[in-house]
This record gives C-alpha cells, structure tokens and sequence, in this order.
C-alpha cells in the first residue's frame, strides 16, 4: 500500500495516455445515453423556422476550443440545415477566428455570406457591449469581421433589437450568464448555450428555473447532439476515449483512498 | 503524416506543453514565452481594429463626432504612467467603467440572478425531484447564517453541508469530464490532423 501511495505520477499519466489512445485507434461503440439539458438544446434550435434569427457568441479561445468547439459545430449545422439567419459574434478576442473556420465549411456548400451568416468579430466591453448591441444590433458595429461594411446587409432585414432575435447561443469558455442578465431578463428571449465541463453544475439551477433552454455540457454535449442530429462527428469519436479515461480515473480514485485508509490504519496498529 | 507546416508547429507546441508533464526543460519554457507572447500580440491587434472600427472610422467616414469622447476617455486612462499633476485624470474613466459595469451588473443581476433563482424554487412540492430542491436550497441558505444558534438551524445546517459536498462531488466529475476533453481533443488532433492514422 505504501507503494501505491507514493507512486511517480508520470506513471499515472502514461497510462492514462495508452488507456485513452486505444479507444480512439480502435472504437469499441460503447453506448452514451441523452440528458435532457442536451435534449431541450436541441429542441429550442429545432423550433426555429426558415428565415427565424438566431445570435451566436463564439466565446472562447484556443485553450478552451478542444471542450467548445464542437459544440459550435453542432449548434451552427442545425442552424444552416433550418435555414436561419445566424448572426456570430464573440466576447473573446479569438473566438471569431473560430466562428470563421466553422463558416467556410459552409460557404462551400453555397451558404451566402451577409444573407445566411455574418461574424460580427470581437466585441470589447464585455457585459457593456451586451446591453448595447441589444439595442441596437445592425448598427453595433459598422464593419464585420472581415472588414465588409455592415449596413444593408440583407441577414439584418428586419431586425433592430434584440426583441427580432428567436434565440440566443452562448458557447463560453468563462460563462454564459450574461446571456441570461441581458436577453433573457429584459427581453424575456430563449437562451441556451455551451459550456466547458468545470461550469456545467452552475448552470443547472438556471435551466431548472426556465432561464435556460437546457445547455451542452463539454464534448459530452456536442456528442449526445451529435447524435440527435444524425451526424457522427469528431465529438462522438472521442466518446470510447472519454468513458474508458473515466472508468480509468474512478478505479484510481478507489484505490486511492483504499490505499489512504489501510495506510492511516497501520500506522494506527503500529 | 501531413505536410502541412501549420499543423506540424502545433503538434510541436502541444507536445512541448505536454513536456511539462515529465520535468521543466527549456522546450517548456519556449512554448510557454511563444503562447503569452502570441496572446498579447492578438490582444493587442484585436484592440486597435476595436478602436479603428467603433470610434475612429465613424469619426472620419461618417462625420460621427460623438465618438471622439471614448477616444478622450481612453487615452486619460494612460495619463496614471505620467507623474505629475495629470496622474489623477486616469480617475475619470475608471470611475465612469466600474459606475457603468456596476449599475448594469447590479440591475440584471438582481432580475436574473436573485429574482429568476428565487422564483425557480417556487416549485410544486408534489415531486419528489422538486422537493429535494426547495429543501436542498433552504438547508443550503440555512448554512450560511452564523447570527444565532438554534436547534432547527444546526440540524438544517447540516443537511445543507451534505447538500454542498454532493454538489462539489458532482463539479470535481464535471471538472475531470472536462479537462479529459481537453486532452482527447489534442490527441485527436496529433492521432487525426497531424499522423494521420485516425
């Protein structure tokens, strides 16, 4: 037990690194069920109809992207394949390149820029920024992402405030609250979201309460919409992988405190 | 294996991070300079295009004159490297930022946050899943209030502390889901984008 104790995490870590690259080389298929935080995601984007306006925060960097990316890949492919205006911004300065990487798949598919989608870019100012660009969304900035003027765009027809938007996605690496204080709160607009697995408990109570039209929680999420949409994605791929480091990461945690308390016992008898 | 120069840089720096795992070394360190150094870089041109396209292009090309005041405002905040009798202009739009940031805050915090979270335990106790709620969330305020001692409280208090630890419980697995993410996420892309053998 003393041994067990005092084991070199390195070993730990190289066995954690063979247990996960297995499942990733070979997939096993093991079986993933839905949650109903993912479902309700899923419905809130499945109601939009052709033409309905949905706002989309890339809000996360290259640190994050690995848990939220694929999230936004999701979110973003059920949009395109409802036909909805997705209007993108981001409350991270590298968010847009992200958002930009997601569209030109889907300008390849003939998705028109400033019709179907436009990345609005980085918006400083955090929650400042939020409130105003509520107000005012076509002329919250008056250049894109790409440097295009924003005034005229035909994704903007109709819409002036927050009040035109049908529904609101935040994908955040740091939160999706703000989504709630200030479209949800004043504007009484569906939100829903991504978040990254340290957050997912925090946002509970708020999708309990109505607040939140359920959440994706980490590549979990993605995955289990993944599967509602029929796609087999990079998310899904990774599911073998992240059950088995689960199971992995349980049984040391057994061990662990098994080896704690015969250790504390021992020395007790001694 | 791909040919990609872009893809082999970030193999290159993920198993440079990855170093760190097995000693300090000097590929660490240059990979940890290199990432900082590349967010600042980014900070930096995200804030001048910020600059250029909400105040100085509608100042110049569509005669907006009203956004000269955030450009005055902006440049007070540098006035606190100076010394001398400017340093205190640097007050102004500090105190303009957190009046701004707290009012907005405050108001939609208090109708999301306290009201919205108040009304989601306004619940039908005729569930069990609701009555653990609207109990978990009284034992769990019960927790927190250290005025008197009372019998009904101590035991409520306990209660909450189980409620808390369940709830710590379920955040640490979250916590763990997540960085596994993070982690099959870069395996993916070496096995995947890089190797080629996914």
């Amino acid at each position: 037990m003393e041994r067990l104790l005092n084991i070199d995490r390195r070993i730990i870590y190289v066995l954690l690194a063979a247990i996960v690259v297995v499942p990733l080389l070979k997939p096993m298929g093991l079986p993933f069920g839905l949650t109903a935080e993912t479902q309700k995601a899923f419905n809130a984007v499945e109601s939009l109809k052709p033409g309905d306006v949905v706002v989309i925060d890339f809000g996360y960097d290259a640190g994050g992207a690995a848990e939220v990316h694929p999230q936004a890949e999701v979110f973003f492919t059920h949009c395109m394949q409802k036909d909805v205006r997705v209007i993108g911004f981001s409350l991270n300065q590298q968010g847009p390149r992200f958002a930009d990487k997601i569209w030109e798949t889907w300008k390849a598919q003939g998705k028109e820029y400033g019709k179907d989608f436009v990345n609005l870019g980085f918006f400083a100012g955090g929650e400042a920024a939020l409130a105003s660009f509520a107000k005012n969304i076509p002329g919250f900035v008056a250049v894109d992402y790409y440097n295009n003027k924003t005034e005229g765009m035909e994704i903007f027809d109709g819409i002036q405030t927050a009040e035109d938007v049908d529904l609101f996605i935040s994908i955040s690496t740091s939160s999706i609250l703000p989504f709630i204080q200030y479209f949800y709160g004043p504007y009484g607009k569906p939100v829903t979201g991504g978040a990254i697995g340290t957050q997912i408990s925090r946002y509970q109570s708020y999708s309990d309460a109505g607040q939140l039209e359920g959440y994706l929680g980490s590549l979990r999420g993605a995955a289990e919409y993944e599967k509602l949409l029929g796609v087999a994605g990079t998310a899904t791929a990774s599911m073998d992988a992240q059950s088995v480091a689960h199971i992995f990461i349980a049984v040391l945690i057994v061990l662990g405190n098994v080896a704690e308390f015969a250790h504390k016992k021992s020395k007790r008898a001694a | 294996m791909t040919t990609e120069l872009g893809i082999w840089i970030g193999a290159f720096l993920t198993l440079a991070f990855w170093s760190i795992l097995f000693k300090e070394n000097p590929v660490f360190d240059f990979a940890e300079h290199l990432y900082v150094g590349l967010a600042a870089g980014q900070a930096i041109v995200m804030g001048w295009l910020n600059v250029k396209n909400l105040a100085i292009e509608p100042m110049t090309t569509e005669g907006k004159i009203s956004a000269i005041l955030p450009i005055i405002l902006g440049l007070l905040l540098y006035t606190r490297f100076g010394s001398g009798s400017l340093k205190w202009l640097n007050r102004i739009p500090t105190a303009l930022m957190v009046g701004v940031g707290a009012g907005l805050a405050f108001t939609r915090f208090a109708q999301s946050d306290l009201v919205g979270q108040v009304r989601g335990t306004m619940l039908d106790l005729g569930t069990l899943n609701n009555a653990i709620i609207v109990l978990g969330a009284l034992c769990t305020i019960s927790y927190f209030f250290f005025t008197s001692e009372n019998k009904v409280l101590t035991e409520m208090n306990k209660v909450g502390r189980v409620i808390m630890m369940i709830a710590f419980g379920s955040a640490f697995g979250n916590t763990v889901m997540g960085r596994l993410s993070l982690f099959i996420g870069r395996l993916q892309y070496l096995l995947g984008d890089w190797l080629g053998i996914l």
